[in-house]
């Protein structure tokens, strides 16, 4: 597999899962997460930590990066969320109060990016963790493991939702808390539940991208423009859609920029940025529901239609 | 008592309390005067940030330490802040200390940063001058910056040399999109033309905010094997990247490349000494195989009352590494600042008149980074380079030095 393209599947699985968490949270509690941004840091800074002072493949440090991620998703439920969700604030003040939260989050990490420097002498500010990786069938490992954990990770999440009586309950109370909690389902519970597996996605899917890309203490602040976007395009009313999203756009920014560079030249580079979020308008203008809103099933009702009427 | 008796008591004692009052500690009367040091302390100029940091807090005691052994009414409050090397937040951070009465800054680093900055400080006659910002498009006359660094229309020529002495004939060039990239960029390529050494047509020309670039190594990749179907042999194929800290991500994004090794690799004074760059076990080794060199402000002779020593010995005792050569300049930098204000008072104006005179009588002496001469547009007028690479122990070495005036390089060891 060409390095580039490696790259590119382990940063779209990454903006695959944080842009699952952003619309699972948004579904559940209506709270546009910006705090994502300093959670996807963290993540990566647990398993840097875990792979600098102990050594080891980055991925046994995942279940912990997603152990903090819910962590500071509780702390953030506690904290701001459930209070305001009590008050009725409108989505703005939700939002904006995650802003502040990230805003602390930040600070912490560049605090605690200076304890690394000054206290154990690491070079914490700019890493490539793709150094403490190793090859697998020819290329990147992570190129491999990470589509894979991502692809488990998700399967794991809609088992727990569809086959499991709290996952039912949950998805009870995200379609209609109202008619959930006259029903008897503690909606409190599942708000928290909400922000402790879509924290854990946010550590998780920066642990994930830290693999691909240089990690530092802002790179959850360049990257969380795609994470909402992936949550965009996936319509921010399906999880499964804002999975999708993300990973549509992450695979956008690597192969869809390198392709238009090859064909048009370098300067396409400098577009980066813009060219997945070019397609995310695109999408969006011809199907407003985003990508959870295309008719799959009947587009391939139809495909199937048409081979069954073949066959006949 | 007769009232004569309880006047004169009370006259009497209203002297002694002027008089005891006057014998009061002598800080009563001493002002603070504060000069501003804008240090990239995040973001892809960290490492030289912070020996700029510690250089611009050396200075301030030893500016104090000074002012006080002469007597003199003020002292010098010195505040660090980090601009996380980004133009906005440099100028934002500009413009919040000016609201709170400060005239005078040391930095920024970057010349984007200082560009940034420019309109502002020239409107409200600001005076700021930079250690490191080397772009040739903030060489203007009567502006409100000045520089204790030589632009890159000097350091263009020493990229060139270096790639004509390796022996290359096709230079392919990579560069962070801003001030500086461009500029130096510029330089390097007008100077490679002039030694015959062709200009590979495709560029990578690169967003200074990008942290990953399989891409581009891709690209790169794909230029080199263009050339080399032309006939061009590997060794002849230059590659020159003007880059921060980013050229550790991107060798490691090279190394997946075999042939990129074979090339020749030049880098510029953003890249000399890089932590990230030394710190990446990866990028260490892949810069070490390519002999990738880079050039750097050469300090100039010392005298013996020269405050290198000092300063060299005090910042690594400090960073725990050796400082690069722009941290000498910022300590100068405050020296001068601090001088041209103990005599013309805080006062922009004044301070700007003066300081070319002031940093020039004072670093013929004491410069840590050797004689400072401005030129008409407030930038140092001259210097050479220094040549620096990472060895196969995986530490920086000093292997030469380009003379600007001769356009040679005097090789400390052989490289090519």
């Amino acid at each position: 597999m060409a390095p580039w393209l490696a790259s590119g599947f382990i940063y779209a699985s990454a903006l695959a899962l944080t842009a699952g968490g952003i619309t699972l949270l948004y579904m559940s509690t209506r709270t546009f997460n910006f705090a994502h941004a300093s959670m996807a840091t963290c993540g990566f800074y647990v398993v840097y930590t875990g792979c600098a002072l102990y050594g080891g493949a980055p991925y046994r440090y995942l279940p912990l990066a997603f152990l903090f991620g819910a962590l500071l998703g509780v702390i953030c439920y506690f904290g701001l969320n459930r209070h305001l969700l009590r008050r009725g604030a409108a989505e703005i003040t939700l939002m904006m109060s995650t802003l502040g939260y990230d805003l602390i989050l930040l600070s912490v990490i560049q605090m605690y990016c200076d304890y690394l420097t000054f206290g154990l002498r690491l070079y914490p500010r700019r890493v490539s963790m793709s150094v403490y990786d190793f090859e697998l069938f020819g290329t990147k490992a992570a190129s491999i493991i990470l589509p894979l954990i991502a692809i488990v990770f998700i399967t794991a999440l809609h088992l727990f939702l569809v086959k499991t009586k709290f996952g039912v309950a949950m998805r009870a109370t995200i379609e209609n808390p109202v008619l959930a909690g006259a029903s008897g389902i503690n909606s409190d519970r599942v708000y928290m539940t909400s922000w402790i597996i879509g924290g854990g996605m946010a550590s998780l899917g920066g642990a994930a991208m830290a693999m691909a890309m240089t990690g530092t203490p802002v790179m959850g602040m360049t990257t969380i423009p795609f994470m909402f976007a992936g949550a965009i395009l996936g319509g921010l009313h399906s999880l499964y859609g804002g999975i999708l999203g993300g990973f549509v756009v992450g695979m956008a920014e690597y192969a869809g920029v390198f392709a238009l560079s090859k064909q048009f030249g370098p300067w396409v580079l400098g577009y980066r940025m813009g060219i997945p979020l070019l397609l995310m308008v695109f999408i969006m203008l011809v199907f407003p529901r985003g990508l959870a809103g295309i008719p799959w099933a009947a587009l391939f009702g139809r495909l199937t239609g048409k081979k069954r009427g073949v066959s006949a | 008592m007769s009232k004569k008796l309880v006047a004169s008591i009370i006259v009497c004692l209203m002297v002694a309390a002027l008089i005891i009052g006057g014998c009061g500690p002598k800080g009563a009367d001493i002002v603070t005067h504060t000069i501003v040091s804008l240090v990239p302390l995040t973001g892809v100029l960290s490492t030289y940030g912070e020996n700029s940091k510690k250089a611009t807090e050396l200075a301030a005691e030893d500016v104090n330490a000074w002012l006080e052994a002469e007597g003199k009414g003020w002292r010098l409050n010195l505040v660090a802040d980090d601009t996380g090397t980004d133009g906005p937040t440099a100028l934002s951070k500009m413009q919040t200390w000016f609201g709170n009465g400060v005239k005078f800054f040391s930095g920024p680093q970057a010349s984007g940063e200082a560009m940034a900055c420019l309109e502002f400080a020239n409107s409200n006659k600001i005076l700021f001058v930079s250690q490191s910002s080397t772009s040739p498009a903030l060489a203007i006359a009567d502006d409100w910056l000045f520089r204790f660094c030589t632009t890159d229309a000097l350091q263009g020529p020493a990229i060139a040399r270096v790639a004509a002495e390796a022996g290359v004939k096709h230079l392919i060039f990579s560069w962070r999109g801003d001030t500086w990239g461009d500029g130096l960029q510029s330089a390097s390529a007008a100077a490679a033309g002039k030694l015959n050494i062709q200009i590979y047509p495709q560029a990578l020309r690169y967003d200074p905010l990008l942290e990953e670039f399989t891409k581009e190594a891709a690209l790169l990749d794909g230029y080199v094997k263009d050339l080399v179907g032309k006939g061009v042999p590997l060794k002849e194929i230059g590659f020159c990247i003007i880059a921060f800290e980013e050229i550790a991500p991107f060798m490691v994004a090279a190394d997946a490349y075999p042939q990129l090794r074979e090339i020749v690799w030049i880098g510029s004074d953003g890249t000399v000494k890089s932590e990230a760059l030394i710190s990446s076990a990866v990028a260490s080794k892949f810069a070490a195989d390519t002999k990738f060199i880079s050039s750097m402000n050469r300090p100039e002779a010392f005298v013996a009352t020269s405050k290198h020593e000092h300063v060299k010995n005090s910042l690594t005792e400090r960073l725990g590494r050796e400082p690069d050569a722009y941290a000498f300049n910022a300590y100068d930098i405050i020296w001068a600042l601090a001088l041209a204000i103990d005599e013309v008072g805080y006062d922009s104006e004044k301070v700007r008149a003066i300081l070319p005179r002031v940093a020039d009588e004072w670093s013929k002496q004491y410069g840590a980074s050797g004689h400072v001469v401005l030129n008409a547009a407030g930038d140092r007028a001259f210097a050479d380079y220094d040549l620096w690479l990472i060895n196969d122990k995986i530490e920086w070495e000093f292997v030469g030095y380009y003379e600007s005036p001769k356009d040679k390089i005097n090789w400390q060891r052989k490289v090519y």
